[in-house]
């Protein structure tokens, strides 16, 4: 067969639908015995010759990550790479998901070949699709891929979390020949528990920042559909976005919504769902690499157990109300552009142990309408001083009490199996165990 | 009332996740304001999220739009209940009745907002009853017929529901829960304890069963106390005998909480001196009295008490007992109202 060959779009279609059962069983072949090359090569070389060029890059990556010079795979990739649906290295990732999308229907202006478009356009009709799948029915989610700027050292205080975050996650990374040595898999998700209000969410984005990553993140509502069966392509569709935009982080926020016990809910759209979250996780169809998993819960104990299983989010991160130089970035955040005068976050820090982010965040709401007001009643525009502050936080009850009530409940009663061994360590240290 | 798009799926996590359930309700209601089942659906989730009077609010207006619906009328009973205002919340779950009568959920609200009014009587029992009977295989009719029957003073009554519903679903923490208070009332104190302990294990949220194990272990330190006095004043001539037998109760204590606590009642008991500093200091101060009360008999060696070595120490057990009670009957208030059911 010559490979070369530039197929018109119903050719590849025939191809396609050709070869679809011999790719699907030398996936299967693959998925048993994954560093089986040759055949990894052979699987590349059938989907490049039925125009899915973006999964034989996949594969010939794959090859060529064990076998860095294997003539045949760098043949295969120079093609592949060579095509119209080639993508500009720096693409930009909605670019990319959307160059996936049109993929069957953008294709190469062969010579030989009909322009259909040209011609749908002369007979100025809009020839609707012969056949319509539930996909099209249901319409593709929009999945926004942002690119962080922020950084881990952009996050102030939060030294245990850092630290935490720098040995489960970014050392790996950052060392690829110590990480083969030690046969260390990036494989598996982190998940983030805490109080709410803590910054999770900003340390999730910060860590998306460091890896330089991609972020994709997902709320339930982003995933949850009422039709049947439309909740797990959702969930598919993510995992297939963050692949297209590899290097990625897809977050999880509130992942006790999406993927609670399933023992607790009657809901079979959600078991469905967690069903269809374990299977991505496993990455048992799909490959995972260059997918970053992070969750984050502030329920860390409705989570579904089964999705802290190791190659799931088995690594766990607890995320603590701020520590002193953590309050202080955190009121010089909330405060810079606001009028002040004679503000010291030092003692401002100093005496607001244990509230949250979102606690501090309220009292400088509080303060700044405090002056407001003030300015209103007497006429004349004041700046927000310490005083104001003061009496603010004075009338301000930590937020996280009743998290760190149940979170006491979880370390007392729960079998010590080490999961919240960091919470039972925090506990203690602050006298509540 | 019917359902469609974000209003189906949040009825799916109003339960679950109701925080998250309003999030999608808020947008919905913002631009369909008279759907009485989404407004229904938000008042139930404002509940769960603590949010009484809101929730009160868009049930009534749930109402007004569907008068015919039995639904509204029992999340404003509900939210009434937790807002404390019982004898409207007992009026208006009688009015859910009338509304609907073979729905056992108005009849369970009858016999729920009785308990809740510390009102119960015959019709509250016999509710609960036709609630069981027109949902036999809901869980909640059971625990409801069983908590009647505890305030009734009928403890065998109340474990045979609280167990029939624990073989419907053996999560439900509040049937066991139930189960262990029950179990409480008729003395079977490892059991309740191993329940209580469950029910901290199964949902870390729920704070009366921490409070209820307080309680036994209020209780047990009473009950250790009163005995150590007992067996003082019972052989005032032989202190050897009262520090034996106050040995042999701790003993025993111990090796009925390695038996039926385990770990677990270990790690709750070495967590109250940090949680409840007054509970500490009153059981404390007693069991240290009856400690200087045993040293005292046995440093008289034989002579009765209040004489010699005996005499110099029992006046300051003598204040310590005094202290440790009152600051018991201040503490034992406080952890009745807080634990009597979950």
């Amino acid at each position: 067969m010559d490979r070369n060959r530039a197929f018109s779009p119903n050719e590849q279609n025939r191809l396609r639908h050709m070869s679809q059962p011999l790719i699907d069983s030398l996936r299967r072949a693959l998925a048993a015995n994954p560093d089986d090359l040759p055949l990894r090569l052979h699987l590349a070389g059938l989907l490049l010759d039925a125009g899915d060029r973006s999964s034989a890059v996949a594969e010939l990556a794959t090859v060529l990550v064990g076998e860095p010079g294997n003539p045949a795979a760098l043949e295969l990739m120079g093609r592949a790479l060579d095509g119209p649906a080639r993508q500009p290295e720096t693409a930009q990732p909605d670019a990319a998901r959307d160059a996936v999308r049109e993929q069957p229907t953008e294709h190469p202006a062969a010579p030989a070949s009909f322009d259909w478009t040209a011609a749908e356009e002369q007979l100025g009709v809009d020839v609707p699709p012969m056949f319509v799948g539930s996909t099209e029915t249901t319409g593709e989610p929009a999945y926004d891929v942002e690119r962080p700027v922020l950084r881990l050292a952009d996050v102030g205080g939060m030294t245990q979390a850092k630290q935490r975050l720098e040995a489960s996650f970014l050392a790996p990374l950052r060392n690829p020949e110590l990480r083969r040595m030690y046969h260390k898999s990036l494989r598996g998700g982190l998940l983030m528990y805490g109080p709410p209000g803590c910054g999770k969410t900003f340390l999730a984005r910060a860590l998306a920042g460091e890896l330089q990553a991609g972020f994709l993140s997902v709320q339930i509502t982003d995933v949850l559909d009422p039709m049947l069966g439309n909740s797990e392509h959702n969930v598919h569709e993510l995992f297939q976005a963050a692949r297209q935009a590899a290097p990625c982080v897809l977050f999880f926020d509130e992942v006790d919504a999406l993927g609670q016990r399933r023992s607790q809910t009657r809901n079979s759209a959600l078991r469905g769902t967690v069903n269809q979250l374990l299977t991505e996780l496993d990455g048992v169809e799909q490959d995972n690499d260059g997918v970053f998993v992070l969750a984050a819960t502030n329920q860390p104990w409705d989570v579904d157990p089964a999705l802290r299983r190791p190659g799931r989010f088995d690594r766990t991160v607890l995320v603590l109300p701020p520590d002193e130089p953590a309050r202080e970035a955190i009121f010089r955040h909330h405060l810079r552009q606001r009028p002040i005068a004679g503000i010291d976050t030092t003692r401002l820090a100093k005496r607001t142990d244990g509230l949250s982010g979102a606690d501090i965040a309220y009292a400088c709401e509080l303060a700044a309408e405090q002056a407001l007001l003030d300015s209103v009643a007497t006429g004349e525009p004041r700046p927000i001083g310490m005083p104001d502050l003061e009496q603010a936080l004075a009338g301000l009850a930590p937020s996280i009490g009743p998290w760190l009530e149940t979170a006491r409940n979880l370390v007392a009663f729960g079998e010590d199996d080490g999961t919240y061994a960091e919470l039972r360590k925090y506990l203690k240290r602050a006298g509540r165990l | 009332m019917t359902s469609t798009g974000p209003v189906q799926l949040a009825a799916g996590l109003v339960d679950t996740s109701p925080a998250v359930a309003m999030r999608l309700l808020a947008p919905y209601l913002a631009s369909e304001p008279d759907d009485p089942y989404a407004l229904c659906l938000a008042a139930h989730a404002l509940i769960d999220l603590d949010q009484l009077e809101r929730s009160l609010e868009m049930s009534r207006r749930a109402a007004r739009l569907a008068p015919d619906e039995d639904w509204p009328i029992r999340l404003q009973a509900s939210a009434l209940v937790d807002l404390g205002r019982t004898d409207e919340a007992r009026h208006l779950a009688r009015l859910s009745v009338r509304t609907s009568p073979g729905n056992w959920q108005g009849h369970y609200l009858v016999a729920a907002t009785d308990l809740a009014a510390k009102a119960v009587r015959a019709d509250s029992m016999a509710a609960a009853e036709q609630a069981r009977r027109l949902a036999p295989d809901e869980p909640a009719a059971h625990v409801v017929v069983g908590q009647v029957a505890l305030a009734r003073r009928r403890p065998r009554l109340a474990t045979q529901s609280f167990e029939q519903a624990l073989r419907l679903d053996p999560d439900d923490t509040a049937a066991r829960h139930e189960l262990a208070r029950a179990q409480l009332r008729r003395f079977r104190l490892a059991a309740a304890v191993s329940g209580f302990l469950a029910v901290g294990r199964m949902d870390p949220t729920n704070r009366t069963a921490r409070t209820n194990l307080t309680l036994i272990v209020a209780r047990a330190a009473l009950v250790l106390h009163y005995t150590s006095l007992i067996a003082c004043r019972l052989s005032p001539s032989s202190a050897q005998g009262s520090a034996a037998l106050v040995l042999v109760v701790l003993s025993g204590a111990v090796v009925w909480l390695r038996s039926r606590g385990g770990p677990a009642l270990y790690r709750f008991l070495a967590s109250i001196p940090r949680s409840d500093v007054l509970l500490t200091t009153w059981i404390g101060l007693l069991l240290l009295a009856d400690a200087l009360l045993i040293l005292g008999g046995l440093l008289t060696l034989g002579r009765p008490f209040g004489t010699a070595a005996s005499g110099e120490l029992s006046g300051p057990a003598s204040a310590m007992i005094i202290l440790g009670l009152l600051l018991s009957w201040i503490r034992w208030r406080r952890i009745r109202s807080a634990g009597r059911s979950g």
